[in-house]
């Protein structure tokens, strides 16, 4: 395959891996929805910090506010605002009940 | 006994620090405020010979930021008899993850639910289950209104005496791996929470906090909120409310300046004496006393804006600009505690993570004009443009734009590229500020002021009024002249600061003991020109000073004294505190170079241009001063290409390797 194709088809691939819900980062949220926590892909002392506030793999985050400039997320009983690159690590699935 | 207190940031500890001791440490409604442990004793009325240690907050004592290890470590090393773990009520679940490894420490434990009250409308906790699910006394409180303190003394107390803490949960120490046992941990929490806690308001659903939020933290809102309430606070401290008082209390000082003079002078006190004394001690201190209700009516209402919750979401509102000169919106809060005094905000810079950052906020933060800069904003707004009362708060602004291009302009030095940091901060609940609480903090103000200016200041003014009251041989001077020891000092530096508009002796010196407090540069002024306390903004009781002052400088080179003051490195005492927080005398030395080559150059520019436009004609030492600012722009841009070539440098490295 030629590397053009590769790249669309990288880009196919992950417009229907946002469809169907796969690696989909809380940037790719909605304002008052809740999602569950698949994973923090950020650096050793972010996740662990993140952790600490009850931010992990199964717990639940809802977005309370999102803009380009900071999100304000709701983690357990708090409210933080954190900005866009930070919503990025955090990977999400729809919250079921 | 020692009582360690413990807990989330937020979570009130400082508050109940401060009710338990009756101490006044700075409590600001937003997490970093206390960077460091603070010991006192317990309140005779609670107890004797207890001595409290108020930590910095943690989510958990496993360290992320400094102050959490600070937490860790004494908790460690320094074996507190009692562990009072301070829970905020309203983030139950959080804050047991940091209670339960505090209760694996065999030390004995009491959790003190605070914000008992604003937690009843939103939920119910069962404390007898709690307590038998964490094996430990649990105690509610309300640390704001001074309840349940009594009762959390007496536990204290009653427990100190075990020595030891069963651990509840010591099915955790089966796991080896960290991340499964902090895993457990949560599961374990989630558990209880469940069990203790019944929910009466959905903490995900939006509140009207969260629509507030909303409204306040979009960027244009939110900057134009910010600049609306501090234009009004700066309004009421210099313009009103401020003034007033600052009038009344001038009014007082020069009546007793009059009354003491003619005391000495009946009774055959020696002249000069005498005007040490009334010029020089009262005369100078009075110059500078009476700029205090200013700084006392200032801090009220930061006060009151802290208390609020509003901080938080200003650092959030300013992320996005912070973000372009390489900084967090986190580096606004040590900038905001500035204003108050340079030496906590300096301090605070120790709440950022990134160390360049840190580094970066340590260093910009004395360009925010402190309490000891305002004598010298008001005097020369004051006296060379009446007119202008918007200039005072302008003058805020100006060095909110001058930290900015300086953040700029440094991270092409330093090659700060966008570092992979995350900018978090929490948002706490927004409270009605506690009135008494601001108006405490304005005492503590008033207080430090004034043993500030009774030692320091004191000793600094009478020095140089000896030193301008003399001259080499030791023989008595006309006030203040051209022979004098001072002036004979200060001339050299004088010539420096001719390209500035200022090459006068008397500024010359000001600005030099300015170094030493902020406020010695009024004092000095008051006594080289002989000026005493009719430092006020009714210049025309002293004709002799106006004629002094119009003949020595124009109004344009006033305004360029004031930023050489402003934007130089802050007094000693500030210095001392960027070395401790830089860690590194080449940094600090970088830093203090760098302050006062922005400083000078800000006045030099101010002085010459403005000299251009004001008056149409060219400014002393012109020359000169397009020599230096050829140099400096030479050298940033010589400076800047090496951190270019440097950056591509490893890039390249790195890519090869």
């Amino acid at each position: 395959m030629r590397n053009s194709e590769v790249v669309k088809l990288g880009i196919v691939k992950s417009g229907q891996n946002k469809r169907r819900g796969l690696n989909m980062k809380l940037t790719d949220g909605k304002k008052g929805v809740t999602y569950t926590v698949k994973s923090i892909n950020g650096n050793n002392e972010m996740n662990t910090f993140l952790f600490s506030l009850g931010c992990f793999e199964g717990e639940v985050i809802t977005i309370i506010r999102k803009r380009g400039s900071g999100y304000i997320v709701s983690i357990k009983d708090g409210r933080y605002g954190i900005d866009k690159e930070l919503a990025g690590i955090i990977e999400v699935e729809k919250y079921i009940n | 006994m020692k009582i360690a207190l413990t807990g989330n940031p937020n979570s009130g500890k400082t508050t109940l620090y401060n009710a338990i001791t009756g101490k006044q440490e700075h409590v600001g409604n937003w997490a970093g405020v206390t960077v460091d442990k603070k010991v006192s004793r317990l309140k005779e009325s609670l107890g004797e010979g207890v001595s409290v240690v108020d930590l910095p907050g943690a989510y958990s004592i496993r360290p992320f930021t400094s102050e959490e290890s600070i937490t860790r470590d004494f908790v460690k090393n320094e074996e507190p008899d009692v562990i009072v773990n301070v829970v905020d009520s309203t983030n139950l679940n959080r804050s047991l993850f940091f209670t339960t490894q505090l209760l694996e420490l065999n030390i004995p434990v009491v959790v003190a639910l605070n914000k008992s009250d604003i937690a009843a409308s939103k939920t119910e906790i069962d404390i007898k289950k709690l307590e038998k699910k964490l094996k430990c006394p649990i105690v509610p409180t309300v640390a704001l209104k001074e309840k349940g303190l009594k009762e959390l003394i007496k536990k204290s107390v009653e427990i100190s005496t075990c020595k030891k803490q069963e651990n509840a949960f010591s099915q955790l120490n089966n796991f080896d791996n960290i991340e499964k046992q902090d895993k457990e941990r949560f599961k374990i929490v989630n558990k209880i929470t469940s069990e203790v806690e019944t929910k009466k308001v959905k903490s995900n659903e939006e509140t009207l906090a969260d629509k507030i939020d909303k409204f306040v933290t979009n960027p244009i809102i939110g900057i134009g909120l910010f600049v609306l309430i501090m234009t009004t606070i700066f309004n009421l401290s210099i313009n009103t409310l401020g003034a007033n008082i600052a009038d009344f209390l001038v009014g007082i000082i020069e009546g007793a300046q009059g009354s003491l003079a003619e005391f000495l002078a009946n009774a055959g006190v020696n002249d000069f004496l005498n005007s040490l004394l009334t010029d020089g001690i009262i005369g100078g201190v009075g110059a500078i006393m009476g700029f205090l209700p200013l700084i006392m009516v200032l801090m009220f209402f930061l006060a009151l804006v802290e208390d609020s919750g509003f901080m938080a979401r200003i650092a959030m509102i300013f992320d996005p600009l912070f973000k372009k000169i390489g900084l967090s919106g986190k580096s606004i809060i040590p900038m905001i505690v500035g204003y108050g005094c340079g030496i906590p905000g300096i301090m605070a810079s120790r709440t950022i993570k990134d160390e360049k950052q840190r580094r970066m906020t340590a260093l910009l933060t004395p360009f925010v004009p402190c309490g000891a800069k305002v004598p010298i904003i008001a005097l020369f707004t004051a006296a060379f443009f009446p007119e202008h009362g918007y200039l005072f708060a302008l003058t805020y602004l100006i060095a909110f734009a001058v930290i900015i291009l300086v953040g700029l302009l440094a991270k092409a030095i330093t090659g700060a590229d966008d570092v992979k940091s995350y900018f978090i901060i929490e948002l706490p609940e927004y409270r009605i500020p506690s009135v008494k609480r601001s108006f405490l903090k304005m005492l503590e103000t008033g207080k430090e002021f004034i043993i500030k200016a009774g030692t320091i200041i004191v000793l600094c003014n009478t020095v140089v009024f000896i030193m301008a009251s003399f001259n080499f041989k030791f023989s008595l001077v006309e006030d203040a002249i051209n022979t004098s020891i001072l002036a004979k000092v200060a001339s050299p530096f004088a010539i420096i600061l001719i390209p500035i508009g200022l090459g006068v002796w008397q500024l010359a010196a000001a600005a030099i003991t300015g170094f030493i407090a902020k406020e010695e540069v009024v004092g000095t002024l008051a006594i080289v020109y002989a000026m005493g306390s009719a430092i006020n903004e009714d210049f025309e009781l002293t004709d002799g000073l106006l004629l002094q002052e119009t003949m020595s400088i124009t109004a344009v080179a006033a305004l360029a004294f004031m930023f050489f003051n402003l934007f130089t490195p802050p007094c000693f005492a500030a210095i001392g505190a960027m070395n401790s927080e830089l860690k590194s005398k080449k940094w600090l030395m970088n830093g203090v170079i760098m302050q006062l080559v922005v400083g000078y150059l800000i006045a030099m520019i101010v002085y010459q241009v403005g000299t251009v436009l004001a008056y149409g004609k060219l400014g002393e030492g012109f020359m000169a001063s397009v020599v230096i600012l050829a140099v400096s722009v030479l050298y940033y841009t010589k400076l800047a290409r090496d951190a270019k070539r440097e950056k591509s440098i490893s890039l390249s490295e790195g890519i090869a390797s």
